[in-house]
C-alpha cells in the first residue's frame, strides 16, 4: 500500500504470493460464516426448551432438509419459477425505467409535473399494491410480475436521470458542431454517457426485485421459494422452511455479485503499445 | 456576397446570469473573408470563446445578426476546437478523432485512411488506443483538434488550440495549419493569446477591448508573405496590441446595460494583469 501511494514501483518482498492472496481472501469470509452459524446454533440452544419443535429451526436440522432438497431435487423448479420471474419483473422496469428516467433527466419541466408523483408512488412499499395487483391482473405469475416491477423500477429511473443531468454541456455542443442529428447525438453521446448509471440502477433493482418477490410469492402462486416457504410451514417442515431461507440468501448474493460483475462498466482493453504517458494510479472501486 | 462566409454585424451576445444581464461581447462587427485567416486577440473574458461559439451556430446572438454563406452560396460547414479539448472518456483518441465521421452530415470526409492520416500527422500514432485520462492536456488538445479536421469542415474556428503546447509542438502544428489552409483554400478565426502566433498565423489581427469585448482595431497582414513573416520585425505592431491590452475604448461608459461604474472599475484593475502576461510570452 506505502509503495502505491508514494509511487514508488513495487520491489520484490512487496508482492504477496498468490497463494498467501488466496487465503487471506478466504479466510475472513469463511470466519464470519462460521462465526454467523455458531450464533445460530447458540440462539437456538439457549432460547429453545428441550424437545421443543422449535429445535427444528437449529442448524443441524436445517442442513439437514437442505442436503435432503437439494438430492431430491425439490427446489430447482421453485429456484427456477422465482428466476424467471425476477427477469420478467426486472425487464418490464427497465423497459419503462430507462425512458422514464431520460425524459426526467433531460426536461425540467416534465422532471418538476413528474417528480412530485413519482416520489409519491416510490415511497408506498410495492406490497401494499398486492390487493388491487391481483384485481388488475388475476391470479398467477402477472400479479407478481407487476409487484416487482413496480419496486425495481425507481432505482433506474433515478440512476439514468442523474446520468442524463450528469452529461457534460460541452459533449453536446461537440456533437452539435460535428452536425450530429438528435438521434445521433443520443446514440453517440447520451446513451454512452449515461451507461454507467444505467447499469448501477439496475444493479440496485436487482436487489429491490429479490427483496419483492419472495413475500409476491407468498400470495396466489403455487411455485416459487416464496411460495415454498409457506408450504414447508404449513407442512410443520421447520427444517424445510430454514432451508430455503438459506437459498433465497444464497441466490440473491449471487445475483448480486453476477449483476455487479457484468453490469460494471468496463472499457475495452487497450493494446500495449507504447509506454503509458502518465502513470497516475487507478483508485480501486472496491466493488 | 459569396466571398464573405461569415459576416457578423452589430453582434452582442448577453447572458443573465444571477438576475442581471451580463454581456461577454457588444457591437461587433466583423467580416472574414474565404481563405482568410483572422486572429482574434484580447484580455481574458472579453468574450473570445463566447464569439467563436456564435460563429459556429451554437449560440444565438442577443442583437444583431450573423450570417454564414459557402462559396456556392449556400450554408458552409463550420468546425470548432473549443477552449477545453472535451473529449469523450469512454472513446479512445482514434475514436475521438473519428467520431464526427460517424454522423450522416460528415459522409463525405469518411475515406479508409482519413483517421490515420491525421493520426500521423499530428503526431498521435503512438497514442491511438489510449484512453482520454491516460494522455497529457497538449496530447488531448491535439485530438480535439484533428477531431474537428478530419471532417473537413470549410471554415474552421480555433480557440487557443496551441495553447498547451511545447514549443517545437507548436511550431510543428502552425505550420500544419497553414499547410493545410492553404492547400485547401480554408476560411480560418483563431484565438490566441500569443502575439507572435497571432503575426506568424493571420491575415488580419483583431484585437477585442476588455470584457464586455469590441473590436477596437484590425491590422492587416500583408498576404503572401506569410511564410517569410517568421522573420519579419512585428515589434511595432506587438507595441500597438499591448498597448490596446490597456487601453480603455471610448464606448465603454453606459453603452451596454452592464456598463455600470462597477464593471468599469474591474476593467481598470485588471489593466496591468493582462500586459505583465503577454509581455512574458513574447
Ligand atoms: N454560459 C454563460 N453564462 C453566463 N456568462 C457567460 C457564459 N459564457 C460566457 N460568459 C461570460 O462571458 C464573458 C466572456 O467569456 P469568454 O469565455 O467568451 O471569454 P474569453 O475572451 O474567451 O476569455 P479567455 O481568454 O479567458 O478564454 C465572461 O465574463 C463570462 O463570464
Ligand atoms: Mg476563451
Amino acid at each position: 500500500m506505502t509503495a502505491l501511494a508514494t509511487g514508488e514501483p513495487r520491489t520484490a518482498s512487496d508482492v504477496p504470493s498468490r497463494p498467501r492472496e488466496l487465503a487471506e481472501a478466504l479466510a475472513y469470509p469463511a470466519l464470519g460464516i462460521g462465526a454467523a452459524v455458531f450464533l445460530w446454533w447458540l440462539g437456538v440452544e439457549l432460547f429453545v426448551d428441550e424437545g421443543s419443535f422449535l429445535e427444528q429451526f437449529a442448524p443441524a436440522g436445517a442442513f439437514e432438509a437442505l442436503a435432503s432438497l437439494l438430492a431430491r431435487g425439490t427446489l430447482w423448479p421453485h429456484a427456477f419459477a422465482t428466476l424467471q420471474r425476477i427477469f420478467v419483473g426486472l425487464a418490464a422496469a427497465t423497459v419503462i425505467g430507462i425512458p422514464l428516467g431520460l425524459a426526467i433527466g433531460s426536461s425540467r419541466r416534465f422532471s418538476a409535473a413528474v417528480t412530485p408523483v413519482a416520489g409519491f408512488i416510490r415511497m408506498i412499499s410495492p406490497l401494499s399494491w398486492t390487493p388491487l395487483a391481483i384485481i388488475w391482473f388475476g391470479v398467477g405469475n402477472p400479479p407478481v410480475y407487476f409487484l416487482v416491477a413496480i419496486g425495481a423500477v425507481w432505482p433506474i429511473v433515478l440512476a439514468t436521470a442523474a446520468g442524463v443531468a450528469g452529461i457534460d454541456r460541452g459533449w453536446l455542443l461537440v456533437a452539435r458542431s460535428l452536425r450530429a442529428s438528435r438521434l445521433e447525438t443520443v446514440r453517440t453521446i447520451v446513451w454512452p454517457g449515461i451507461q454507467g448509471d444505467v447499469l448501477t440502477g439496475i444493479r440496485l433493482a436487482t436487489g429491490t426485485a429479490w427483496i419483492v418477490l419472495v413475500p409476491a410469492e407468498m400470495l396466489g402462486v403455487d411455485s416459487g421459494l416464496g411460495y415454498f416457504i409457506l408450504n414447508a410451514r404449513d407442512r410443520f417442515a421447520y427444517g424445510e422452511l430454514v432451508a430455503t431461507i438459506l437459498v433465497i440468501g444464497a441466490i440473491g448474493l449471487a445475483l448480486d455479485r453476477a449483476t455487479s460483475r457484468l453490469l460494471t462498466p468496463r472499457r475495452r482493453r487497450r493494446p500495449e503499445r507504447g509506454p503509458r504517458p502518465d502513470p497516475t494510479p487507478i483508485p480501486a472501486t472496491g466493488i | 456576397m459569396a466571398t464573405v462566409p461569415l459576416r457578423i454585424s452589430g453582434g452582442t451576445r448577453a447572458y443573465t446570469a444571477g438576475g442581471r444581464h451580463v454581456a461577454a461581447f457588444r457591437d461587433v462587427n466583423l467580416e472574414v473573408a474565404h481563405g482568410e485567416v483572422v486572429v482574434l486577440i484580447g484580455p481574458s473574458g472579453c468574450g473570445k470563446s463566447t464569439l467563436l461559439r456564435v460563429m459556429a451556430g451554437l449560440e444565438p446572438l442577443s442583437a444583431g445578426t450573423v450570417d454564414w454563406a459557402a462559396r456556392d452560396g449556400g450554408q458552409p460547414s463550420v468546425g470548432i476546437a473549443f477552449q477545453q479539448p472535451l473529449l469523450l472518456p469512454w472513446l479512445n483518441v482514434r475514436e475521438n478523432i473519428a467520431l464526427g465521421l460517424r454522423y450522416a452530415a460528415n459522409a463525405a470526409a469518411r475515406s479508409s485512411e482519413a483517421v490515420d492520416r491525421i493520426i500521423e500527422e499530428f503526431g498521435l500514432t503512438e497514442l491511438g488506443g489510449y484512453y482520454p485520462d491516460e494522455i497529457s492536456g497538449g496530447q488531448a488538445q491535439r485530438v480535439a483538434l484533428a477531431r474537428t479536421a478530419v471532417v473537413r469542415p470549410e471554415v474552421i474556428l480555433l480557440d487557443e488550440p496551441f495553447g498547451a503546447l511545447d514549443p517545437v509542438t507548436r511550431a510543428s502544428l502552425q505550420r500544419w495549419l497553414i499547410g493545410i489552409q492553404q492547400a485547401l483554400d480554408l476560411t480560418v478565426v483563431i484565438v490566441t493569446h500569443d502575439i507572435d502566433e497571432a503575426i506568424v498565423l493571420g491575415d488580419r489581427i483583431a484585437l477585442l477591448t476588455p470584457g464586455p469585448g469590441t473590436i477596437q482595431r484590425i491590422w492587416s497582414l500583408d498576404r503572401g508573405l506569410r511564410a517569410s513573416r517568421e522573420g519579419i520585425d512585428a515589434s511595432a505592431i506587438r507595441d500597438e496590441i499591448l498597448g490596446g491590452y490597456g487601453t480603455t475604448s471610448p464606448l465603454d461608459a453606459g453603452a451596454v446595460a452592464g456598463g455600470n461604474l462597477r464593471n468599469e472599475s474591474t476593467i481598470r484593475n485588471t489593466e496591468a494583469a493582462p500586459r505583465a502576461a503577454i509581455e512574458r510570452t513574447s
